[in-house]
């Protein structure tokens, strides 16, 4: 081979790998590492900052799609049973307590919520008999006495609220066209509810220390006085119903409704109640106005509107019945 | 890169430490340098490794602001001792090197028989030279190579050696001789 020869020959070889080329697919990424070798190096701080975008953006690159409407399911579902969460944790919750406010506001969404006024009208009242227990409960409480005396009047003042409401919707649904058997069992619901949350009422109201009794007679009285209100127009709504012919009143229960309501209106009359003595402490009460119009308010409903039933009464029973009956009547009115 | 004037700019960029110009100067340079070390030490793994390692030696002498007349010149010192380095290390394993560079010429030389442009030379001239070049002592091998596959110059080449320009063109003209020899044996 000649020289000339040779020297084509060496050139050629630069063309097989044999003759040293290297493979195309190691000289790109070969390069492409250089490339990032020789780029100048990131400090930690932007590094970590950069981390952060580049997770976001993996996961909203290759997740986003999927992610959106799983993310969108999470928080309704999240916000659901947050919700359920709380107002279960509120169930439980007393005046001041961090939940209260959550446990009023769902009775208040659930009372805008029930029909028909029959139902609603019920629920009200459990709503007073729930009032009633937290009052229970916060008188139980081991707390400050000033803290427990604000707690107890609030719960008080809420209480004749609501259940002066519970009248009116009553007096409402009875002047308008519920049928009368739902009506009077609302009203016999009613009846009994006010007459054990007035006792549950008047026993806690003993149960109280003496400075807080003080300071919560008012507006304990004042519930009492309210419940009874509402309870006696109950009664009213049941003597009315059983006088147009409901079926669903038997005549000794009205009897022995009215008869219990009479014995309610004696016990609290404040020169014999036990009751109005530990509300009132060791004042000497004076026969207020309102006690004296409870008292005749509960006389006139039963002399007027049940003037049927006590008739029939007198009718079926011997006089001595009747002029018991009267003595009775004329004792409350005393 | 034909256009001498282009060399120039893109040898001046990559002295300034433009890396989109060291880019280009990897595209340029890449498949030159890894030759310059195959034939060195007749590995595929380790002349890929050496290769990179060159490049970005050869970038760091560039940040540092070393003084480099000839670039051209200089990469190829760079690759130089890079391979010298490689057999310091390798020093106590010579046998075994040897041993490898032999498989892996073998194993080149095998694969190229696969290919259908590679086996219609196998048995040609160019052969010869390759199996010629092959048994040539590494001074000669090294300057054949600068001077013929590379095409440095003269001048370019008594850098990268470190020798004369004299020196060059005896070593060169014994290399040249010494290969005919073998290739016409």
């Amino acid at each position: 081979m000649h020289s000339k020869d040779l020297i084509k020959n060496l050139k050629q070889l630069k063309n097989l790998e044999a003759g040293g080329r290297p493979q195309e697919s190691w000289l790109a990424s070969s390069k492409e590492i250089l490339m990032s070798q020789i780029q100048p190096q990131p400090t930690k701080e932007i590094l970590a900052d950069r981390q952060a975008i580049y997770y976001w953006q993996y996961f909203s690159g290759r997740f986003g799609l999927l992610l959106k409407p799983a993310l969108a399911v999470f928080l309704m579902v999240a916000v659901m049973f947050g919700y359920a969460a709380t107002v279960g944790l509120a169930d439980d919750s007393l005046p001041g307590d961090m939940f209260y406010s959550v446990k009023t506001a769902s009775e208040r969404v659930q009372l805008a919520l029930t029909f028909p006024e029959d139902k609603n009208v019920q629920l009200q009242m459990d709503f007073v008999n729930r009032r009633v227990d937290e009052l229970q409960k916060l008188a139980a409480q081991d707390n400050n006495k000033v803290a427990k005396a604000r707690k107890v009047s609030e719960t008080a003042k809420q209480i004749s609220k609501d259940v002066k409401i519970v009248k009116e919707k009553l007096n409402k649904i009875s002047a308008a066209s519920v049928p009368k058997t739902d009506l009077t069992e609302v009203a016999k619901n009613i009846d009994t509810q006010t007459l054990q949350a007035g006792q549950t009422l008047a026993d806690t109201a003993a149960t109280l220390p003496t400075d807080v009794q003080g300071e919560v007679a008012d507006d304990m009285r004042e519930a009492l006085k309210n419940i009874e209100e509402t309870g006696t127009a109950a009664l009213a709504v049941i003597v009315k119903n059983y006088e147009s012919g409901d079926s669903k009143i038997s005549d000794n229960e009205v009897t022995a409704r009215v008869a219990d309501r009479l014995k309610n209106l004696e016990k609290i009359q404040p020169s014999k109640s036990t009751t109005t003595e530990a509300l009132t402490g060791d004042q000497a009460i004076p026969e207020t106005q309102s006690q004296d119009k409870i008292k005749i308010q509960g006389f006139i409903i039963l002399t007027t509107s049940t003037n049927t039933l006590l008739n029939g009464y007198l009718k079926t029973d011997s006089t001595s019945s009747t002029a018991q009956t009267s003595e009775t009547t004329n004792s409350l009115v005393k | 890169m034909k256009n001498p004037l282009e060399k120039t700019i893109l040898f001046l960029k990559v002295k300034n430490k433009d890396k989109e110009a060291y880019g280009r100067f990897y595209d340029l340079y890449a498949t030159r340098i890894y030759r310059f070390i195959f034939f060195k030490i007749n590995s595929v793994a380790d002349a890929q490794d050496l290769t990179s390692e060159v490049f970005l030696k050869l970038w760091q002498y560039l940040k540092e602001d070393k003084e480099i007349k000839n670039l051209n010149a200089f990469t190829y010192m760079v690759a130089r001792n890079t391979v010298i380095d490689f057999f310091r290390s390798k020093a106590r394993k010579e046998d075994s090197v040897e041993e490898v560079e032999e498989s892996d010429l073998a194993k080149a030389t095998a694969d190229n028989r696969a290919d259908p442009l590679a086996q219609q030379i196998v048995n040609s001239d160019l052969n010869q030279v390759l199996k010629g070049l092959e048994n040539l002592k590494d001074e000669y091998k090294e300057v054949i190579i600068l001077k013929y596959l590379d095409e440095l110059s003269i001048g370019e080449i008594a850098e990268v050696l470190n020798k004369s320009r004299g020196a060059v063109r005896v070593l060169l003209h014994r290399a040249a001789k010494a290969l005919k020899e073998t290739v016409n044996a």
